[in-house]
């Protein structure tokens, strides 16, 4: 067995003032240039044996043996075990002393009586290695935790160790460094180096280790390659261990018949991927339509919604009428996407207006199949894709969802907006503007507002203008464009779907904030017209042209 | 991260030789105290305030601010230099108290003010090392200077654990203060004797950890780590003479009184 580089028999080993044994007659071989994986549930002994295998600790019963002659525990065979065995702890906070990342780790290869410029040397090669040189002239107090955790890698590699053990080497790491540190671990072990790792990721060392060790109550359980082990279910539970994802998934379609069980065992889940997708039967994802149900379709209307009555009877009321029309054979539900409202309506009214999940449970309940789903947003925005992500949630459930766009989508939808809007301002003299308020966004989408105002001047209408209430074109830009456009008199609209309190609070009020008053204070003669773009007849059919196409597919 | 030291990692004068920013700050201060002259003081702090903000690159609204702090102090201590209970009013100020005057000499204001500005003048010498120099730096000048390694180690321990228990310290705070363990001031108070305590276990658990950890390092009873230092510029030592030369011979005009 000449390969057996550390070698524990029958360590027993009790901590001061405790009754109680960490270690009760451990025994174990680590063979050389192994991915060597110990796992077990806190307290199994696994931290006390890595600070016996250095020396911290001395068992009080057993020996062990550091490539194939016992330690002494004098201080040249401690400093010379050492030497050749490192531990990488698992709080940095406990092993790193300097404030300085470059002192700190000089200290190992200073220790080892090497000079200092060779010293210097190697500090310099880790630091590049380990990729620290980013972060090399800041204090230890100052870095994050994944930079802590690779300056206490450095601490050890700098010392070129045989040996490497890691005591959980992704506790507390986001899953970015995480992955950078199992990187590190990686190559170490490519390079040859025993690495022992202690972990509670029974994916990582499962698809990692060569010998996967279970410690129990201060003994090894099982130890094996980790197929054999991670397919004992007793000593798992034992050491309150799951399989790992790979293997249970393999099991359960090899059980369904899906995969063969001759495939070798898939140690990650990518090789379990591969193998699913070279089988030959139809995999079915998602909802199965089963032809004895019957077939129910809905028509879901989604709104932001407005807490103003008279404007929501002449605006979302009409266009779901239309949509109702359209779809004889359909239920129609309606959905608001604004909290603040529907709490508004409950509080003032006592109406219940659902948001979007709770019309899809709706329409589960009532047997519905198919959604049509329809959106009487102006623009692709937040409140759209939001929408959207809340109905596919539902996916499994319905046979199919379909969505309609919003109003504004493609460049027909541009041209067909233009039209009907001018289909009810007609008569526009020369010295008039015909100002447009929508409501704007931070989404990328708003770009769409000073598109459609170009598509205005584009279309022939030099005297219409559209901004935004909350981004670009604001007020400001309208007012300068309208003045270099030479009106007299200004005519304002809202370019929102109901004239709502936008429309009345923030375009034709009193207020001096208002879009009426700052026009007039600039000395333009102005007049409101309060109509929100659902009592434009063209928006209505534009939006139900959107849904019928939606469902054709 | 403490202001000072966050200072001091971003000055610009952070990578400038440590043994000359010591030398200039210590020689400094040592004048201005022997001295104890308006004139010098007034130099010493306009040059150092120069060098900390303008060179190091500190806000001088901050600057300004760090300044105040020891003022008040100073002023606070020196009252009882100017202002005298005596029976005979002096020759500055006299306010009779009954039978008593509170009163002050000319000769007593003048010490004091003296006085402030050495001590503020120090103050700014001492500034601008800590805020232009990490801690670890200074160190590393101490040991040229044959500084005990003991004391050099223990500072160095202490430096990076005031930053490791400070964060347990914090962290505690808040989860004492997430159980409302501050909603009034008898609670606050016996939640920081608790937090202290706890503290306490913290930090001798934490300093045996580190132990094992250097331990594990070959650690044999010396700290030895490689000195990281920035090599001195002959313009700059030349800038420093000359600085402390013009400022010795001030000193020697003040001896002979041609200097306040």
């Amino acid at each position: 067995m000449g390969d057996v580089i550390i070698k524990a028999e029958d360590l027993w080993y009790s901590y001061e003032g405790e009754e109680a044994h960490a270690l009760k007659g451990l025994s174990l071989e680590l063979k050389k240039g192994h991915r060597i994986a110990l796992m077990g549930a806190n307290g199994a002994g696994k931290s006390t044996f890595f600070l016996c295998c250095n020396g911290i600790h001395r068992p009080q019963k057993g020996t062990l043996y550091y490539d194939g002659k016992p330690v002494s525990y004098d201080k040249k065979g401690l400093l010379e075990l050492r030497r050749k065995v490192g531990i990488v702890f698992q709080d940095p906070e406990n092993q790193l002393f300097s404030a300085s990342v470059y002192q700190e780790i000089s200290f190992g290869i200073l220790n080892l009586g090497v000079s200092d410029e060779e010293a210097a040397r190697e500090v310099e090669r880790v630091i590049g290695e380990l990729e620290i040189t980013s972060f090399r002239h800041k204090p230890v107090h100052a870095l994050s935790g994944g930079q802590k955790k690779q300056v206490s890698i450095a601490d050890i590699l700098v010392m070129r160790p045989e040996v490497i053990f890691f005591d959980e080497p992704a506790a507390a790491l986001d899953p970015k460094h995480a992955g950078m540190v199992r990187r590190i671990v990686d190559r170490l072990a490519e390079e040859g180096i025993t690495v022992v790792v202690s972990t509670h990721d029974v994916d990582f060392a499962y698809g990692w280790a060569d010998d996967v060790f279970l410690f129990h109550e201060g003994k090894v359980l099982v130890w094996g390659g980790p197929e054999e082990v991670f397919a004992n279910r007793t000593a798992l539970e034992m050491t309150n261990l799951e399989q790992p994802a790979a293997l249970k998934l393999f099991e359960s379609l090899c059980r369904k018949g899906i995969l063969k069980t001759e495939l070798p065992f898939p140690r990650n889940l990518n090789t379990l991927e591969e193998y699913i997708a070279k089988t030959e039967r139809p995999v079915y994802t998602g909802g199965i339509r089963d032809m004895d149900k019957e077939r129910k379709k809905g028509v879901l209307v989604v709104s932001f919604g407005t807490s103003v009555n008279e404007t929501r009877e002449k605006t979302i009321d009409v266009i779901e009428e239309d949509i109702r029309q359209a779809f004889p054979d359909c239920a129609l539900y309606r959905a608001w996407t604004s909290g603040m409202i529907i709490r508004k309506l409950k509080k003032r009214d006592g109406v219940h207006i659902d948001t979007v999940t709770e019309a899809a449970e709706r329409m589960l309940k009532d047997g519905i199949t198919e959604v049509l789903v329809q959106p009487t947003h102006v623009i692709n925005g937040v409140e759209n894709d939001l929408m959207i992500q809340h109905m596919l949630a539902f996916q499994g459930r319905f046979d199919r969802i379909v969505f309609g766009s919003p109003l504004l989508t493609s460049e027909e939808d541009s041209e067909e907006t233009v039209r009907a809007l001018m289909a009810e301002f007609g008569g526009l003299g020369k010295e008039e503007a015909l100002v447009f308020m929508g409501h704007g966004t931070t989404h990328y989408a708003n770009s769409i507002y000073a598109a459609l105002d170009y598509r205005f001047k584009d279309m022939g209408y030099l005297n219409v203008f559209l901004g935004t209430v909350e981004a670009y074109p604001s007020l400001e830009t309208l007012m300068k464009l309208v003045h270099a456009y030479g009106a007299k008199k200004v005519t304002l609209a809202p370019f929102m779907v109901v004239a709502g309190d936008h429309a009345i609070n923030d375009m034709s009020s009193d207020d001096e904030d208002s879009w009426r008053s700052q026009f007039e204070a600039d000395g333009f003669q102005v007049s409101c017209v309060l109509k929100g773009l659902g009592e434009y007849e063209g928006i209505r059919k534009l939006y139900v042209k959107h849904l019928k196409e939606a469902d054709a597919g | 991260m403490l202001a000072i030291d966050k200072f001091c990692y971003t000055s610009k004068l952070r990578y400038v030789n440590a043994s000359e920013k010591f030398a200039l700050s210590i020689v400094t201060l040592l004048i201005c105290i022997a001295a104890q002259s308006f004139v010098i003081s007034a130099a010493v702090m306009a040059v150092m305030g120069v060098l900390t903000v303008r060179k190091g690159g500190l806000p001088f609204a901050r600057y300004r601010k760090m300044m105040f702090w020891p003022l008040g102090f100073l002023i606070l201590s020196t009252l009882a230099i100017v202002v005298n209970l005596s029976r005979t009013p002096l020759d500055l100020f006299a306010f009779p108290v009954g039978g008593w005057y509170l009163t002050g000499s000319a000769a007593g204001a003048l010490r004091a003010g003296r006085l402030i500005v050495t001590a503020l003048s120090g103050v700014s010498c001492l500034y601008f090392l800590s805020l232009s120099t990490p801690m670890t730096d200074i160190l590393t000048v101490l040991g040229r200077c044959r500084c005990p390694k003991l004391i050099i180690e223990l500072m160095l321990l202490i430096y990076r654990f005031i930053f490791v228990l400070l964060d347990i310290a914090s962290a505690m705070t808040t989860a004492q203060n997430a159980r409302l363990g501050n909603k009034d001031f008898r609670t606050a108070y016996h939640s920081f004797g608790q937090m202290a305590s706890a503290l306490l276990v913290r930090a001798l658990k934490k300093s045996n950890a580190l132990y094992d950890a250097m331990e594990a390092r070959c650690y044999d009873g010396t700290i030895r780590v490689l000195k990281e230092d920035y090599p001195p510029k002959p313009g700059e030592i030349a800038a420093i003479v000359v600085f402390e030369l013009i400022l010795l011979i001030l000193f020697a005009g003040r001896l002979t009184g041609w200097v306040m």
